[in-house]
């Protein structure tokens, strides 16, 4: 393995590992439930997808490039669907906006399906 | 070379640990049980990453599949409970 090569996968590792240590400090930071799931839904697929395709760099293999491909695209498509699964679960039970929120998208929404159906 | 390589695997090794224990605050922490969901999704995705770093540091390819295969059951044990918690009459904390 060429040092170009090398340094091409630790740069990998080093995006996809400062994109989770970024996602773990907004759970952290953030003041209510939907601000926390829209950092913990978009950085910690960037940074997964980032440390698969670091993974399939450094081994090389054919097989593994598919694989890591496979887990990119399930993730991209698995993580929205988690993430709107937890906001409508957790707006019904109630779960309350920040101060900061300026108007409750899924309310309104929740409104517009109850007249339709 | 070998030295960087062992350095920078072994910092992204520590993050990874760093951040799986801060999302796990929140899972502790979290007011409501959507929060401490979002902690367990956050759980599974920090510990596939460990995985995936895992695989470089010890040169084995096993461990993209354990990273496949903790996307896929955190993703449907998130759905499941993301069910309970929406569809349920008591409010839980």
């Amino acid at each position: 393995m060429t040092h170009v090569a090398t340094l091409i996968m630790l740069l990998l590792v080093v995006i996809g590992a400062a994109f989770m240590v970024i996602a773990a400090i907004g759970i952290l930071r953030m003041p209510d439930l939907y601000t926390r799931l829209h950092v913990a839904s978009k950085a910690p697929a960037l940074g997964l997808a980032a440390l698969a395709l670091a993974l399939a760099f450094h081994l090389q293999d054919v097989g593994l490039w598919f694989r890591a491909a496979a887990l990119g695209l399930l993730l991209f498509v698995t993580a929205p669907v988690s993430t709107i699964l937890i906001a409508r679960a957790g707006h019904r039970a109630g779960a309350p906006l920040s101060h900061a929120a300026i108007e409750d998208d899924i309310e309104e929404f929740e409104r517009e399906e109850a007249r339709t159906t | 070379m070998t030295e960087l390589r062992a350095t920078v695997l072994v910092t992204a090794l520590t993050a990874l640990a760093l951040a799986l224990a801060l999302s796990f605050i929140r899972v502790v922490r979290g007011p409501s049980a959507a929060d401490r969901l979002v902690g367990l999704d956050l759980c599974a995705n920090v510990g596939a990453g460990l995985m995936g770093v895992a695989g470089i540091a010890y040169d084995d390819h096993v461990f993209l599949d354990i990273a496949i295969i903790i996307i896929v059951t955190g993703f449907v044990g998130t759905a499941a409970f993301a069910q309970l918690i929406g569809t349920q009459k008591r409010r839980f904390p």
